[in-house]
Order: C-alpha cells, then sequence, then structure tokens
C-alpha cells in the first residue's frame, strides 16, 4: 500500500503514515478514528478510500470555516444519476437505488447549509416521526430531503473525536456519529457555577454532573472565554448581549458542503465501481497528471494488430496484446493482458494479467485478475473471480463464476 | 349568425371572469365579551374604522368583482351600515356587495351550505372567513390557483393562504397555532395540524418516505383566506361533518387516497394578511396599523375623510385636525386620536386609539387602550391595556387595571380600581332563555327584583365599581369543557407573548426526539438555569420579530420612544 501510493501517478506532498486495523473485527469508522484521537489538534478531514471526486475540498473547508462549525458533511447527487436504471453485472434483476442507504436530512430554510434533522430512513421504525415544539421554534422552517448522498467525507472537529475517545459505544461515522453530532444541536451549555452554589444545590447533582459528560459539555470546555466574548460583542451573532455565565446556545453546528457539478462517486457498490470504471476513460484528465496524447487511451508499446478497434472511451493498460478485429469499448482493460482475434469487449471492466482467448464476446461484465477465457466464449452480465478459467463455449449470463472459499458474504441487494 | 355566435361568447367571456368571493362575517364564537352584545363584530371599529370596511377595501384593490357578506349575528345593523356606506351608492369601482343574513348558521360550514344551496357561486371564488386587515393583492393568488387547475393537478381543490410571521409574533393568534407539511416544489399541503399546546408534533413517516422534498413550517400564521374550487361548497354539502374549514382540510388530505384531492398553499411574505379573531389579534393588529404595516390602510390614508383630516406625526402620532390639546398634554408614540376630541392638561397617552368626541380629563394617562368614539374619562384617571366601547364614562379617581373591556355606555367610580381582567357592561347580563325584557337603563337601582331568575343576573356592585356607577359584570356564558380553555386563553390577552409562563415551559423540555434516558436526565438538570435567564430571549422573539433581524443589535443602551413632544394649542378653527 505504502510503495502504491509513494510511486503512484499523483504526488501527494502530505505526510503520510499508516495506522493498521485489525481485520477480523468488525470495526467502523469511529473506531477506527480512536487511534489517531490523541494526534488531532484543531480539525480532521475523513475521507473514504472508495469516494471518486473532483469537488474541491476547499468548499467543503470553507463552509466549515464560515459557519464555525463541527462536524461538515458531504453531500452530492451525482452519485444517484449514475447509479439508476442500469444493469449491474452479476444479478438478476436492475438494481433500483438503495433504499437502505436513504437518509432524511432536514436542512434550516433560511440556510440550506446548516443540517438541523438526520435520520436513515431504516431507522425510522414507529409509524410516527416526531418533531418538539423546542426544535420547531428554534428552527421555525425546514425543508426535509432525501435525494442527497452522503459521500461520507467529513470535517472533524478536535473536541469530537474526544467525546468519541470516552464513548466507546459509537462505532459508525455515518450510522451512529451524525445523527448524533445533528440531535445535540439543540443542547444549552450552561458554564459551571461557582462552588458555593453548587453545594446549596442538592448533593446529587454534584455526583451527575461527574459523572455523565455530554457532547455540549466536550463543546463548552473546548471553546475559550475569548471567542465567547467576541461573540458578545458581535452584533450579527446569536449571543449578542449576554453575559459570562449565560447559556450558550449553537456551540455544536453541523453544517453540509453540496456538490452538484462535476463527478463524485463512492464506489462502495457493485454498479457503483462498474459505472464507475466505465467512467474513468473520459475523465482521466480530471483525476490524473494530463497525458500527452488526446485519443485513446492506449499507452506506447501498446501491439494492436490490424482492423482492430479500440474506441475513445476505452482504457488500456501498458503490456496489453491485441489480436485482429478485436473490438473494444467503453470498457476498461488491465496490464498485462492478451486478447485474441475476434474479441469483441463491450462495457466491461478487465483487470489485469487476464487472457481472452478468441472469438469471444464480452458485455457488461467484470473479469478479476489472472483469469483465463478459453475460446468461443459468450459472457453477459457476469462477475468472473479471480484465477478462474471460463471454458470454450460457455455461455453465462447474470451469474457470478468463482471460487466459493474465496467470497465474502455480501448482501446482494 | 355571426353577430349571434359572437355575442354568446362575449357573454361566456363576461361569466368566467368575474371574481367572486364571500365573506363570513360571523365567526360564531364568542371572543370579545360583552362588547359584541350590541354590535357585531364586523362593524367594531380598528383605529376608528369599522372592520368590515378594511375587508371590503382589500378585495376591491384585488378586482373582485361580486362580493357576498354572509352574516348571522345582528345582521341587520351589518346591511343597514353597508347600505349607507360607499359600497353600494355607486362610487366605488364596479363591485357589488351583496348581503346574506341567516338565523340558523351555526358554523362556516353551514354557511357553505346556505351558499350552495343558493347557486351563487360560479367558478373560482374567494372564502374569507372572518374579519380580514389585508394589504395584498390576492388576485394574484386566483390567479396561481387557476393556472394549476387548467394544468396538470385539475384536482386542485382549495389554495390556502399563508403569511410567514415567526414563532413569538404578536400578530400569531395564540388558538390558531399551526404546524404544516409542505411539498417542496409544487406546494401542495400534506399535513397540517392546529394544536396550541402540544408539545411534540408526530408526523406519519410515510410522508417523509414517499416524498423527496419536504418543507416543515412552523413559521406560518394563518390568513383565513382561501381559493376555492366551485365544487368546494358542494362537498360541504355533501358532507355534513364538515364544519370548519380545518375540518375540510383534514378531511380532504385523509381521504386524498381515495377521492384523489389535492390542497395546495400560498405564502405572502412581503405583504401583509391578517385577522381578529380575538382581543389578542385585535391588539396586535391595530399595533400593525398604526406602524403603516397595512399601508395603504393606515389611518391618515384610509381612516380620514374630506371634512377631519388625520394627519401622521412623528413617533407614529396620527392626530385629526380637530383635536383640542391643552398645554402639558403629551401623546407618547403611536397613538391614533379621532376628531372633535378633547385633551386635557397633564394627559399622557401612548399606544393607543382614541375614537371621536372624545373627552379625556387632566392628568390621566392612558396606556396601550383602544376607546371608541364619545368616551369621556375624568381627572386623574389610568387606564391601561383595556378597551373603552363608546359612551363609556369613567369618573375621577379610577385605575383600570390591564385587561378591562367596559362595554357600551358603562359608568364607573369615582375613586376606585378596577381589578384586571374586569368585563363590565350597562345592562344586566340577559339569559338567553329569559323571555322578559331586562332592560333597566339609566336606573340606579342597587337591587334586582328577579335576582334569583338564571345564574346570570347580578345586582350592581357599587362596593367595587363606585357609589354613581352603573356596571355589571359580565360572565362569558360557559356551554362546554370547550369553552372554558377557550376563555383561559382570552384572558391573558393583554399579556405580552414574552410574559407567558408556556414558553418558560417548552424551554425545559427535552432537546432531541426520542433521546435516550441517559440523555433526558442530563437536559433536565442542564436546563434549571435556564428557566430564569429566559426572559432575555423571549425579548428578542417577541419585539417585532416581524422585522426579521435581532432587534437587540439596535437596541443597545437607547431608551427608543420616550421622547415627548409638547403640543401647545392646537385648536383651529
Amino acid at each position: 500500500m505504502a510503495s502504491t501510493l509513494s510511486s503512484g501517478m499523483v504526488p501527494i506532498n502530505a505526510k503520510l503514515e499508516f495506522f493498521g486495523i485489525p481485520d477480523q473485527e468488525d470495526i467502523g469508522t469511529a473506531d477506527s478514528l480512536r487511534l489517531v484521537a490523541d494526534r488531532v489538534k484543531t480539525n480532521i478531514l475523513v475521507v473514504s478510500c472508495d469516494l471518486i471526486t473532483d469537488g474541491d475540498f476547499l468548499d467543503l473547508m470553507s463552509v466549515h470555516r464560515k459557519n464555525e462549525s463541527c462536524l461538515t458533511v458531504m453531500l452530492s447527487q451525482l452519485p444517484n444519476s449514475i447509479t439508476t436504471d442500469v444493469v449491474v453485472p452479476g444479478f438478476k434483476a436492475k438494481q433500483r437505488s438503495n433504499l437502505e442507504e436513504k437518509i432524511s436530512m432536514g436542512f434550516d430554510f433560511n440556510n440550506m447549509e446548516h443540517i438541523v434533522y438526520w435520520k436513515a430512513q431504516v431507522d425510522m421504525e414507529d409509524e410516527f416521526v416526531a418533531f418538539t415544539k423546542k426544535f420547531l421554534n428554534r428552527f421555525p422552517c425546514a425543508r426535509i430531503q432525501s435525494n442527497w448522498t452522503d459521500c461520507h467525507a467529513y470535517l472533524i472537529k478536535d473536541f469530537i473525536l474526544k467525546y468519541l475517545k470516552d464513548k466507546r459505544e459509537v462505532s459508525s461515522v455515518q450510522g451512529e456519529l451524525v445523527p448524533l453530532v445533528v440531535k445535540k444541536q439543540m443542547s444549552v451549555f450552561q458554564p459551571s457555577q461557582p462552588q458555593e452554589e453548587s453545594s446549596m444545590a442538592s448533593p446529587n447533582g454534584d455526583l451527575k454532573l461527574d459523572k455523565k459528560k455530554d457532547l455540549i459539555h466536550y463543546a463548552g470546555e473546548s471553546s475559550s472565554s475569548l471567542s465567547h466574548t467576541v461573540q458578545s460583542l458581535s452584533l450579527t451573532s446569536p449571543n449578542f448581549g449576554t453575559s459570562n455565565d449565560a447559556p450558550r446556545k449553537n456551540l455544536i453546528g453541523c453544517y453540509a458542503y453540496r456538490q452538484t457539478e462535476g463527478f463524485c462517486v463512492r464506489a462502495n457498490t457493485i454498479a457503483a465501481f462498474a459505472e464507475a470504471s466505465k467512467q474513468m476513460p473520459r475523465l482521466t484528465s480530471h483525476f490524473l497528471p494530463a497525458k500527452q496524447n488526446a485519443g485513446p487511451n492506449v499507452p506506447e508499446g501498446t501491439v494492436i494488430k490490424s482492423k482492430s478497434q479500440v474506441g475513445a472511451d476505452s482504457m488500456l493498460g501498458e503490456n496489453v496484446t491485441i489480436g485482429e478485429k478485436v473490438s473494444i469499448k467503453k470498457s476498461v482493460v488491465g496490464k498485462n493482458c492478451t486478447i485474441g482475434d475476434g474479441v469483441k469487449i463491450t462495457n466491461s471492466v478487465v483487470m489485469d494479467g487476464v487472457s481472452i482467448s478468441q472469438s469471444c464476446t464480452i458485455s457488461n461484465c467484470i473479469v478479476s485478475q489472472s483469469a483465463k477465457i478459453e475460446t468461443g466464449c459468450q459472457l453477459s452480465n457476469c462477475i468472473i473471480g479471480d484465477n478462474q478459467t471460463i471454458a470454450t463455449m460457455s455461455i453465462h449470463n447474470n451469474d457470478v463464476l468463482s471460487n466459493l472459499a474465496h467470497m465474502m458474504s455480501v448482501p446482494l441487494e | 349568425m355571426a353577430p349571434k355566435a359572437k355575442k354568446q361568447q362575449n357573454e361566456n367571456l363576461k361569466q368566467e371572469q368575474i371574481l367572486q368571493a364571500v365573506i363570513i362575517a360571523d365567526t360564531f364564537n364568542v371572543r370579545f365579551g360583552p362588547v359584541t352584545l350590541k354590535k357585531p363584530r364586523a362593524l367594531l371599529p380598528l383605529v376608528n374604522v369599522p372592520l368590515i370596511d378594511y375587508t371590503l377595501e382589500a378585495l376591491a384593490a384585488s378586482k373582485v368583482q361580486e362580493v357576498f357578506v354572509f352574516c348571522c349575528h345582528l345582521g341587520e345593523q351589518i346591511r343597514e351600515y353597508i347600505r349607507k356606506s360607499k359600497w353600494q351608492d355607486g362610487r366605488s369601482s364596479s363591485m357589488r356587495v351583496v348581503t346574506l343574513l341567516s338565523d340558523s348558521c351555526i358554523s362556516v360550514g353551514d354557511a357553505l351550505r346556505e351558499i350552495d344551496a343558493k347557486s351563487l357561486i360560479r367558478n373560482d371564488f374567494l372564502l374569507i372567513i372572518g374579519n380580514l386587515v389585508a394589504n395584498v393583492d390576492l388576485s394574484l393568488v386566483v390567479e396561481e390557483h387557476k393556472q394549476r387547475t387548467q394544468g396538470k393537478d385539475k384536482s386542485s381543490m382549495m389554495t390556502l393562504l399563508f403569511k410567514t410571521a415567526q414563532p413569538g409574533h404578536r400578530a400569531r393568534c395564540r388558538e390558531d397555532e399551526m404546524f404544516l407539511l409542505e411539498e417542496g416544489i409544487t406546494k401542495r399541503l400534506l399535513y397540517f395540524q392546529k394544536s396550541p399546546d402540544q408539545r411534540k408534533f408526530p408526523i406519519p413517516k410515510d410522508i417523509l418516505l414517499d416524498h423527496e422534498d419536504v418543507i416543515v413550517h412552523n413559521d406560518l400564521m394563518d390568513c383565513h383566506v382561501c381559493v376555492c374550487s366551485p365544487i368546494v361548497p358542494t362537498l360541504f354539502t355533501d358532507n355534513f361533518d364538515y364544519q370548519t374549514v380545518d375540518s375540510f382540510v383534514k378531511g380532504i388530505l385523509i381521504n386524498e387516497e381515495i377521492m384523489g384531492n389535492k390542497i395546495h398553499m400560498s405564502i405572502i411574505q412581503d405583504k401583509y394578511a391578517a385577522r381578529v379573531s380575538n382581543l389578542q389579534t385585535y391588539d396586535a393588529i391595530s399595533k400593525d396599523v398604526i406602524c403603516r404595516w397595512t399601508k395603504p390602510l393606515v389611518p391618515d390614508m384610509f381612516g380620514s375623510c374630506h371634512e377631519k383630516r388625520i394627519k401622521n406625526g412623528r413617533h407614529n402620532v396620527y392626530c385629526s385636525e380637530d383635536v383640542t390639546m391643552l398645554r402639558g398634554s403629551t401623546l407618547v408614540n403611536n397613538v391614533v386620536v379621532g376628531g372633535g376630541t378633547f385633551i386635557g392638561s397633564g394627559a399622557v397617552i401612548s399606544q393607543s386609539v382614541i375614537g371621536q368626541n372624545c373627552r379625556i380629563g387632566e392628568n390621566v394617562r392612558i396606556q396601550n387602550s383602544y376607546l371608541f368614539d364619545n368616551v369621556t374619562i375624568e381627572d386623574n384617571c389610568e387606564v391601561d391595556t383595556s378597551l373603552l366601547c363608546s359612551g363609556v364614562h369613567v369618573l375621577e379617581n379610577v385605575i383600570i387595571g390591564k385587561g378591562c373591556v367596559l362595554a357600551w355606555e358603562t359608568v364607573v367610580g369615582p375613586d376606585k380600581k378596577l381589578a384586571s381582567g374586569t368585563q363590565l357592561m350597562s345592562e344586566p347580563q340577559k339569559d338567553e332563555f329569559d323571555d322578559l325584557d331586562m332592560s333597566f337603563e339609566g336606573v340606579d337601582k342597587p337591587q334586582n327584583d328577579k335576582a334569583d331568575q338564571g345564574q346570570s343576573e347580578e345586582t350592581m356592585d357599587t362596593e367595587s365599581y363606585g357609589a354613581k356607577c352603573k356596571a355589571y359584570v359580565y360572565k362569558p356564558l360557559v356551554e362546554s369543557d370547550d369553552e372554558e380553555e377557550e376563555i383561559v386563553e382570552e384572558e391573558s390577552w393583554w399579556l405580552r407573548a414574552g410574559d407567558l409562563r408556556d414558553e418558560q415551559l417548552d424551554e425545559s423540555e427535552d432537546s432531541s426526539d426520542g433521546g435516550d434516558n441517559e440523555e433526558d436526565e442530563e437536559d433536565e438538570a442542564g436546563s434549571d438555569g435556564e428557566f430564569g435567564l429566559n426572559s432575555e430571549d423571549d425579548e428578542e422573539d417577541n419585539i417585532d420579530s416581524s422585522l426579521g433581524f435581532n432587534p437587540k443589535a439596535c437596541l443597545l443602551k437607547v431608551d427608543a420612544g420616550k421622547r415627548k413632544t409638547n403640543l401647545m394649542v392646537v385648536n383651529m378653527d
């Protein structure tokens, strides 16, 4: 991994450090964040490795700074447009957009960047969803939309990580942490009273405060008195005119950055991965340093025999040998592949080291590493596992052909 | 052949283009106490102009051509008034006002059924319930509705009109507090609930699952105006359960899957529309008119006629030309004084409306009150947040507490103090079922012969109201349990929104929906501090929240509006 990154095509100027996560346990993003919690000083940007986007993270940071937010989420509607109505290799029926991943997000109507409500639709068990009057008085007009995808890129403030360290039961950022922070926006921070007052109150009060510290207490402790002084003098701040021991609202804020243009996809499902791969050839200039030659992305040294065609929307890896009368359209072929004569490859993803014999027709498939496809096969909507050999003259439709021992259990819908 | 066809076509065109409106002038409830026993609500003056005039003016400005005014209680007076006014003597442009009287209606639904029975409605019409004060052009809303019904959405029954008003806005009627869900782009009404005292608002989750873009509104105020398609009165006739527009809307929303009818909504943001439904809204809307939110329906343009012009002075002080003010009297701010009034020296009047031909004595302090015509207030009195009807005579040294309502021709005093919330009338309250005429006008009888008949008979309480008084206590008739709760609301009309205790209760509840027990405990522990420091928040919300920005930012340390303007002799012949 380290070698891939350091020798990769894209230069990274940041210092890279790797933390290992044990593979066997079921660990969420939040658990992994605990490993680095101590190192974070102000903010941390959490990005999922399967996010492919050409959006500018600088815009994400601008939203974060402008609104003094504690958690900024990146949202986009672009992934939906890519994965709808697409026949996915390996599945029998057309894949509908993932119902289980739909999240109802509520935004303040006056500031659409402010997230005030966040609930995954699978979590809505009861027949009713309730709003309290306090919430409605604070945000009199809210817009709830469910057609935004969470791209799993978050900018998180340091005190939330301190809270995470103590609360060990939060394990997923997307599923648990974000709804929690959105809900806690309504809390009000009460600066602690001087000693005499608290002793006059019921003796249980002291114990309570020590035992349970809520997110708002972390927020209150982290904001210095200087920042509060600034806010109490600023005309546009909601804390204008308040004294030092007044309860403070708005300490926790959750905002969203929306990417509306360009390309954004999260390749965490087969459908998304396949689509993203196929769209890559036309977008390589966005993501990789510019290539000198326009036209088909064919590296030097590729041997293409006569009467073969490689479409401009396809991409070939290094060292690919292509036979005669081969037609490759809208596909991506990896390194070191051997493609025989008369082969037609459309709409597919072929990985490294694959050898495809003559007269095969491969359409809308994903062919994994080092697979071997014998002569005359017709494969359509299939997933071929790695190191598999497909016998001659076999016809497969909507199949997953793989060695069972290597398979992970993955929900097919 | 050709000319005949053309004529028919023209007639058809003419029929289609008439914009009709129905005003239900009776609200079928008692909110103004003893005041509406003698005069219908539609004729009560708001800043010295009868309420019905505001509504008719708003309709005339919206190019309505035919208006049906539907009245029940004391409808004859309304008919007389309209006949004598400018609406029926041909001066106003082409708007025809027809008064319909009925004795047997007890709800808006009944009124619409009668209208349906008379087959007066031909096409989309405006339905106005109550007394509207507005400067919005309603023809635009009608246009929007028509385009919707002719376009894709043929099943749109009704378009409701709402105005944005943040929670805590003074014109938001507390009885009408509502919460609704609108569909984002189509402006369709998805869910609506009117329940003033609820803490949690549950929504069926199917709405969120089925619709991708839902707007949750807690910032709206019901204007009680709707554009209805001609089917609406027939639907009321078909279903006797529909008593009010609210129940109709709920019925349509529930039966949506069966019948396929839809209701849409339209939101006004930069114009004004509000309904006077009780004393609290009367107070709030009067202040809005004085502060010129309802331009052009403001005292100097709308209230004045050629004989007596009203001038608009600084700090929203409107003074009629022939008002006499003696030296030392001051009109502080937000005051309207009608023609022919005499104000004695040392009187201080602020935030009030005084009608025509009133007589205010020396050293009188009037604050936040409404005086109709011909009111006499003797020296050294104090009137605070009260309503005094025409002909009221307040003798010397009387202190009238907050929220008092003195009905027509009541006499109070001298040297007395009225408790807060007293409602007085000049005659003993008549029992509904009492056949005998019980008028004791002008007689100073301390005792009543028929005291044992009915619980509403009261002896004149000279102890409480002064030796020379002519005042009986008005007890609101309690018919059912619901009425009791509503009356409790009414009693607090003189408290500003910021003083209400319910606001404090709301602040102390849970901050999350469905939070776990741990969090609940913490919230309660942490929220104890909120009780005491609550007033800051409420002030923010209360004062002029219609401004849309934080008024605290402008207050700083300046005491606005306390400057006095001393007027010398003003009487001009």
